[in-house]
This record gives structure tokens, sequence and C-alpha cells, in this order.
């Protein structure tokens, strides 16, 4: 099984890393750090097939490095608040994504994605995160549970 | 006596003689001299034309029917004090019949009245029909001689051709008369340019003007008395005064006011706008019913005195006739519009009457008056308007700059404006005595009175003046319960003459005295704030331009009142953003506090427990919460920091001695939490230069030593953040130039352009690059760093970043 976490603190992915290998044994899990790392390598997630994708909602878009790209205009406009959002859709328009359960987990309110979450399709569903790593766990069970086998 | 052959070259001469006198004569006694020259050439002693009453037809009316002489001569020069005869007379005849008459003998000839015969002292007579080739006239020319001699067939040959020529010749210089008249009127008429002048009106400046054409009309009909009286409609309406006057005797009446009520010739004629010729006032009384057939109503005064005085001026005795009293008078209209009347009359010795040509002649006098009197008043009103609106933009000028300085006061309060409002508007509409503001109250939805000007207002008792200041009006009938609120529903300026008798004026607010009034919209674009009023107790009219100017003010207070409300409320607005900020910074300060213990009691047992830690697993796990309870305690402080520096308030330190051991600490403890809180992968190190410390120099510094903390591991956490993977983030210490103790930080990483090093320390400043490569983050750090070394008398540097893409930020403190 492989699982997809775009999330850029190492800090919470290290504990998140953890508590996954355990629940699931045997899957994979794999770290993108930035928006603009997922953005060059979702054609080879895609090929990849993950069973599941977990989106943070604040990425940052790159590390410092001198040989960095300039983002597109849609992220400079859009901005911080709104790179997460830009991958859920980035997965939902690739054919091979599409029907992949996608967990949006994040800091900010529920009530803050509304409008997003309204016209998201059904395989997207949001998660707050929280201190405990446990609420995590079980969605993303139930999650892969509903996943219809291929 | 020699007879005379009608084609005889003397009896040519006589024709010559008349002709060219006729063609130097442009006045009416050119009439005589004619009646001279015919009577010289026919050796005559009198020579007298007579001609039927003109306005009576010889048909009708037996007992009415006259001849009245139009002119005489007399070879001695004495006057023939009688003027008509009956038509039974022998001229009477002649006239009737069309036929001329020889009279050898009058005392033998039936047909002559003998004791008129005797009058003039003629015995033998000759009388001619005189044919007028237009018909205006029936007349008859009547030669004499006070001695038995009888004029020849020869002389009647001759008097007939030069009667044919007479009546001709007579129109001729009737013409030129006219002609003469009506040009050196339009002369001087049109040498007149009235000014605006506060201090006369139009008939005083234009006096001598119009004193030159009484004298003109005088002496062209030889009248006695030749008045000119004037309307100056804006300022005395149906008010007629003399303008000007030849009558150099008593005149007692100058003005005429009420004309309906008048019982005067020229009130009649002013009131029926008619022409009026009367052939003798001394007769008014006999021929009344004739008279009043002609003018129903009119009447005559008498008010110069005239029948006296002019019996004195000509030495009557009290059983001489007196001549006829003739009196002409035309009114000075432009269109229907009566603005005045001309009269003359005349009284003179020998047969002096004005006929229908005369007053057709006045007519035409009284049309060129009426003319250039209408222009000139419309010239005076162009000027006085022209006058006002310069006087306006100066004034609307001065009424801006005090608005101005109103709305900038602390305590901002409109009615000063309003009331220097009302200043301006009484001063330009000179006419304006009473005036006021009304406002909208949008709760009640009536107009009140915000602002009055004028006497009126503060008429009566403290208690009346109050209450009158308290009325209201509704806005919201429909229709419209009075003018004040049709104004204020349609948005648009209205005038009022005679308000008092409006039924919508009446019952609120009263000013009996006023005759006018101007109601104009308060407005700021399309909304209506309220109205204005400006009334008038005075006769005068308003100037034409007085609704252009109120509805000027209006707009313009309307927009004081707009700008005023915007003002009140922004500053509302102020105080309570104001209040708001302060009692958000309360907050941010109470949480900041509540959450600053148990973290610094978190970093504190995380600090403990690694003290006595050796695996190296557990170390790392612990540096890292170290690493993080060292972030949110930085972020707690921020937000303390962030509530002093926002109300400008400078920060309280706790001053220490700074010694080595501690400040190696805090820099060792500040770099490596740092260096864990970045992404491992990013390979990023930190190093301290501890051997760039010397104790003796950092002995003489004093420091807050967790606002230190905060500056040391903001400009760490930035250092970090920012630098590329596979860098070293330095830190060291040192003297700079004038021997200041500084802490540096240098990185490898993002560069800062010169251009954006003054943007790094403004509050919530990021660069695009940052913002890019971090996410999160508010951009006070350095912000907050700056305001800790302003507090500290030290210095917060930031070199600008190297060509080998390395940054160095300077803590420099003072000694």
């Amino acid at each position: 099984m492989y699982i997809v976490f775009v999330e850029d603190d190492h800090l919470q992915m290290e504990d998140i890393e953890v508590h996954v290998k355990e629940a699931f044994p045997g899957a994979t899990v794999e770290r993108v750090n930035t928006e603009g790392e997922f953005v060059s390598r979702i054609d080879e997630i895609a090929d990849r097939m993950p069973a599941m994708v977990v989106v943070d909602m604040l990425l940052r878009w790159a590390d410092p490095s001198p040989t960095r790209k300039a983002p597109p205009e849609e992220v400079k406009k859009g901005g911080f608040f709104r790179a997460g959002i830009r991958c859920v859709e980035r997965l939902l328009a690739n054919e091979k994504t599409k029907n992949v359960p996608i967990l949006i987990y994040t800091v900010l309110e529920e009530s803050d994605l509304a409008q997003d979450l309204s016209r998201l399709p059904p395989t997207v569903s949001y998660l707050r995160k929280d201190l405990m790593i446990e609420p995590l766990i079980s969605k993303m069970r139930n999650l892969l549970s509903l996943r219809t086998p291929r | 006596m020699t007879e005379l052959n009608p084609s005889s070259p003397a009896a040519n001469d006589h024709i010559v003689d008349l002709v060219s006198t006729a063609l130097k004569q442009d006045k009416r006694s050119g009439l005589l001299r004619m009646l001279e020259s015919i009577g010289m050439a026919l050796r005559a002693d009198g020579c007298m034309i007579w001609e039927a009453t003109p306005t009576t037809s010889l048909k009708k009316n037996a007992g009415q029917r006259r001849l009245l002489v139009l002119d005489e001569w007399t070879a001695d020069g004495h006057v023939n004090n009688f003027y008509d005869l009956p038509l039974e007379s022998g001229a009477g005849w002649v006239v009737l019949h069309e036929q001329p008459r020889n009279v050898p003998d009058a005392r033998t000839d039936t047909q002559i009245s003998l004791p008129h015969a005797n009058q003039i002292g003629a015995r033998s007579l000759l009388i001619l029909p005189i044919f007028f080739s237009d018909n205006s006239r029936t007349a008859a020319l009547t030669l004499y001689r006070g001695t038995l001699a009888p004029f020849s067939q020869a002389e009647e040959a001759e008097a007939k051709q030069l009667a044919l020529l007479l009546p001709d010749l007579y129109q001729t210089i009737r013409a030129k008369m006219g002609f003469n008249l009506m040009r050196s009127i339009r002369d001087e008429l049109q040498r007149a340019k009235p000014r605006l002048s506060q201090q006369a009106s139009l008939a005083a400046m234009l006096k001598g003007v119009l004193q030159s054409v009484c004298n003109l009309v005088g002496d062209t009909f030889e009248a006695v008395e030749t008045s000119i009286f004037l309307e100056e409609p804006r300022t005395l309406p149906r008010i007629y005064r003399v303008a000007a006057t030849t009558w150099t005797g008593m005149f007692r009446k100058r003005v005429y006011r009420s004309i309906e009520k008048e019982k005067c010739l020229t009130a009649w004629v002013i009131a029926n706008r008619r022409s009026v010729k009367l052939f003798d006032l001394a007769r008014f009384e006999r021929d009344r019913g004739a008279i009043k057939e002609t003018y129903p109503g009119i009447n005559w005064a008498d008010s110069l005195d005239f029948k006296s005085t002019i019996r004195r001026r000509l030495n009557l005795t009290s059983t001489d006739e007196s001549p006829p009293l003739s009196f002409m008078a035309s009114p000075i209209m432009v269109g229907d519009k009566i603005l005045g009347i001309i009269r003359c009359c005349t009284a003179q010795s020998g047969p002096r009457y004005f006929g229908e040509r005369d007053l057709e002649l006045l007519d035409l006098v009284a049309a060129q008056i009426g003319q250039y009197w209408s222009k000139w008043l419309s010239e005076l009103e162009i000027q006085k308007e022209n006058q006002s609106w310069h006087e306006l933009v100066e004034r609307i000028g001065q009424l801006n700059q005090f608005a101005l300085n109103e709305l900038n006061r602390e305590s901002l309060e409109e009615k000063a404006i309003f009331a220097e409002a009302l200043e301006v508007a009484r001063s330009t509409i000179t006419e304006a005595d009473t005036l006021d503001v009304r406002l909208f109250n949008p709760r009640t939805r009536q107009l009140y009175f915000a602002k009055t000007l004028g006497d009126a207002w503060q008429a009566g008792s403290q208690s009346e003046i109050d209450a009158r200041h308290q009325v209201t009006y509704d806005v919201d009938n429909r229709p419209a319960q009075s003018i004040g609120e049709n104004v204020f529903q349609t948005g648009t300026v209205q005038l009022i003459t005679r308000p008092s008798q409006s039924p919508h004026y009446a019952g609120k607010v009263n000013f009996p005295a006023v005759k006018r009034m101007i109601v104009a919209p308060i407005k700021v674009a399309d909304k209506t704030l309220g109205v204005l009023d400006i009334l008038s107790t005075q006769n005068r009219k308003f100037p034409g331009n007085a609704e252009r100017i109120a509805e000027l003010l209006g707009q313009q207070i309307g927009l004081y009142q707009y700008m005023a409300d915007a003002i009140k409320n922004r500053r509302r607005a102020e105080l309570d953003l104001r209040d708001e900020i302060k009692e958000r910074n309360r907050i941010l300060e109470d949480l900041s506090h509540q959450v600053k213990t148990p973290i610094n009691q978190a970093f504190a047992r995380t600090r403990r427990l690694l003290e006595n830690e050796v695996d190296e697993k557990r170390i790392y796990r612990l540096q890292a919460i170290r690493g993080l309870c060292g972030k949110a305690k930085r972020v707690s402080m921020s937000m303390k920091l962030l509530a002093t520096l926002a109300r400008k308030e400078p920060i309280k330190l706790k001053l220490e001695n700074l010694y080595l051991d501690l400040l190696m600490r805090i820099l060792i403890e500040a770099a490596s939490d740092s260096r864990l809180l970045v992404e491992p992968g990013r390979r990023i190190k930190t190093e301290v230069k501890r051997e760039t410390f010397n104790p003796r120099e950092i002995s003489q510094v004093r420091v807050d030593f967790d606002l230190l903390e905060q500056a040391v591991g903001n400009i760490l956490d930035n250092a970090c953040k920012y630098s590329y993977e596979n860098t070293v983030v330095q830190i060291y210490g040192g003297v700079t130039r004038n021997g200041r103790f500084h802490i540096s930080v240098i990185n490898e990483g993002l560069p800062i352009s010169a251009k954006d090093l003054s943007h790094c320390i403004e509050r919530g400043w990021r660069s695009e690059e940052a913002k890019q490569v971090t996410g999160e983050g508010s951009g006070i750090g350095l912000w907050i760093v700056k305001g800790i070394m302003d507090a500290h008398r030290g210095t917060l540097l930031i070199n600008p970043t190297t060509v080998e893409n390395k940054t160095e930020v300077r803590l420099i403190f003072p000694f």
C-alpha cells in the first residue's frame, strides 16, 4: 500500500510516520515536502497509484535554493493558504488519481474551508489536526476500507 | 387796385415764394408762415385756416359741429381771441359745399357771422375749401380785408392756386417736423449709457437725457407743459414718477401710485393704455358727455392749476376768453407692458391746439422712449446680475474657507457654517431680509429650523421666539401640504409671490409682511437634506438670478452638511477603532501572559532533562522539544511586545550585566534550537565562534536577558529558514570600529537586496521570495528585534548580501 503525505513540517511528519506504519504494516509512506515538489512529482506519484493522499493545507512553495524556480501565477496570486487546495485540484484533474481517496489534514477549521469543500467530490474528506494521532489513523482506516478495490 | 393775372409772373412769384417758404419750415409755426405768404401775396389783412372738429362727423350731431382755427395770420400782428365757428357760418358753408365763397361785404352777407367778422375786423372776405389729398381733414381758408375791398376774380383764381398747394406743403412741413423730432430724440437716447449705481435710480441717472427729450417735444409741439412719467418695475413696481418736465410752475402731483384709484387724465392713460387728446380742458365739464363717450371713465383734476396759471401768463382779464387748453398724452409701452406716459399741454395766444397728427407723432415718440427705457432697464438688470454673480463667486470662496476652518475644528458645529451661508444669501440677494435653513430629521421625518437670520425671527417675547423656532413640517404628505414639503419632495426651487395668500404658507411660522419668497432644496447629488428659505418684505422683486443663486447656495449648504456628517462619523469610527485596538492589545498581553508560564515551565523541565540525558535519540528528541518550547516562548513574547510597540510605548527593560557563560549558553541553545526546527534533509549547521567573544568586552554590557534571548532567537530563526542546504550559519561576537560590542549572525541563503534592506525592519513586511520558502510568518520578527535594540539604545544592522550570497545581521550594544 502506497500512501502519500503532502506535509512541510518535518517534526509533525516524524510522529505521523511512526504511527501510520504501525497502523498499516507494510505500507509505504512517502512524504512530499513542498507544493513545488508535489507539482514536479505528481505524474510520478500518480503512476505509482497511491491508495490515499493526505494533504496539509498550509504548504510553502519551495526550500531556499539558488536554483529554485519561480512559482506559477496562480500560486503567487492564491498564496500559501491555498496551497493544499491546489494540490487536491491537481490530483482530481489527473486521470489516474481522480478517484483516489484524499484527506485534507489541517489546523484550519472546517468552516474556513466550507466554500472549497462544498464543491469537491465525495472522495475528498476533511480532518482537523489534533495533538492526538488516533483520529487520523481512524479516519485513514475508514477511507481505505471504502476504497473500491481495483 | 391792380388786378393780378393768375398766370402772370407776379402770380408765379407768389407760388414760388409760398413753396420756398414752406420748404424752409420744420415746426408747427410753419403753417403760420405759409398763411403769411398767402396773405401778403393777396394783399389781405388776415388769413385764417379752419378745420372741422376732427373727431366729429359733419353729418351727425349738429350741436357739436364746429370749425376750429388751425392757424391764423394778421398783417398788423394782433391776435384774435376766438377759436371756433359754428358750421352754420360762411366758412362752414364752404366746408359743407366744398365751393369757394367770395364775400364783397360781410355786412350784407347773411351767411357771414357779423360779430365774428367785426371781431376780426373783416369787411371783405374770400373763403376757399382746402382739400387734403389723404382726406384726413376738412378745412377752409379765409382771407379778409378790413376795408370794403372785395377780392377780384383774378385774386380769387390765384388764391385757389395757392390754396391747392397749401395742404401738401403743410403735410410736408408736418413730415419734416416729425422726422426731425424723431431723429433728434433718437440721437439723445442713443447717447445715454446708464451704469449701475447703488445710490441713483435709472431715472436720476438719465435725467439729462429725458429732460432733453422733453424739451425737444415741447419745442416741436410748442407745448406749455411736456412731462414724462416712468416706472422702474424692479425697484418700485406700479409707481410712476415724473422723470422730466418743462413745467416751471408748481408741480403737486409728482408720483402716481394706486392707478386704479386715481381720478385724473394721466392715471386714465396708464390704466387703459390708450392715448388721449382733448381739445380744451377748460371745456371738460361742458363736453363731459362727448369726452366720456370716447374715453369712458376719464376725469381731470387740474393738478398743475393749469387754468389759473395760463390766464396769468397770458395776462387775460376776467372777461377774456382763454385759448384752448389743449392736452394730449401717450402711454409709453413695450409690448403690452406699460412703462409710463408722456403728456403735453398747450395754451397759447392764437389758435394752438393739438391735432390728430400731433397725437400720432407723440405716440411714435412714446414708442421710442419705451423701447429705450426697456432696453436700459434690461441692461441695468444684466449689470446688476453680473455684479451679483461676481460678488457671489467671491463670497462663496470666503464661505468655503470658513467652512473648511469649521470642519477642521475638534468641536465641529455646522450651524456656524449655516449662519455664514445665510449671510452670503442676504448680501447677494439684496431684497432678502428673512432667511432660514430647515433640515430633514430622518427619525421624525420632519423638517426643523436649523438656523435662522433676520429681525422677523427675533420679534416678540422670548417664548414666542422659541415657539417659532421649534415649529416642524412633515415631508410625507401626498399631495404636499406646505411649500417646503413640496420643494423637499420634488428637489426643485420655487418662487412664490404673495405667499401669505397661499394656503400652503399660512398657519405655521407666518410672517404676514412677506411679499415673496424663494424656497430652494438643500441637496447633495440627488439626495435632498433640507430646504433654504429666502423671504422678502420689500416691494422690489427679486432679481432675475435670485432663484439660481438660492439653488447654488442650497447645494453648497448640502455639501457642507454632508461633509460635516462624514467627518463626525469618521471621528466616531476612529474612536471606536482606537478603543477596539486597545482592547485587543490588552487581550493579546493577557493571552501572552497565560501562555508564558506553562511554556517557561516546559522549557525549564526539558532543559533539566537534557542535562542528565545520555541517549542520543532521546537527546535529539528533547532538544527538539526544547526548540519547540523556545519557539513557543518567542511567539508568546512577540505577542506581548507587539501590543507594547503598537501602542508606541517603550519596552521596559530589566538590565543585568552580561556574562560570558550565560551568553554562550543562550547562543548555543538558540543555535541548536533553530537548527532542529529546520528540515534535517537540508543539512544546515550552526556554529558559535566562541573565540570571538572576549569576556572583558562583554562584562561592560548590560542587557535584559529575556529580550536578548528573543532577539538572538529571532535572527537565528530567520538565518536558518532562509539558508541554502548544506550551509553553515555562523554566530560570532566582536567590537565595532567605534568600540561597541556586537553579536553577529552570518548565513548563506536568500539574498536581501539593497532596495529591500529598509523594508526588512518594517512591521508585517516580507519579500516575495521569503513568502515562497516559508509559507507561514507574520513579518514582525526583525521589527521586534529593532524594538528590543532601540530599548537597549543599541543598533540593529543588516548588511547587504555579498556576491557569495552571505548576509550578516548584527546586534550592536552600547556600553
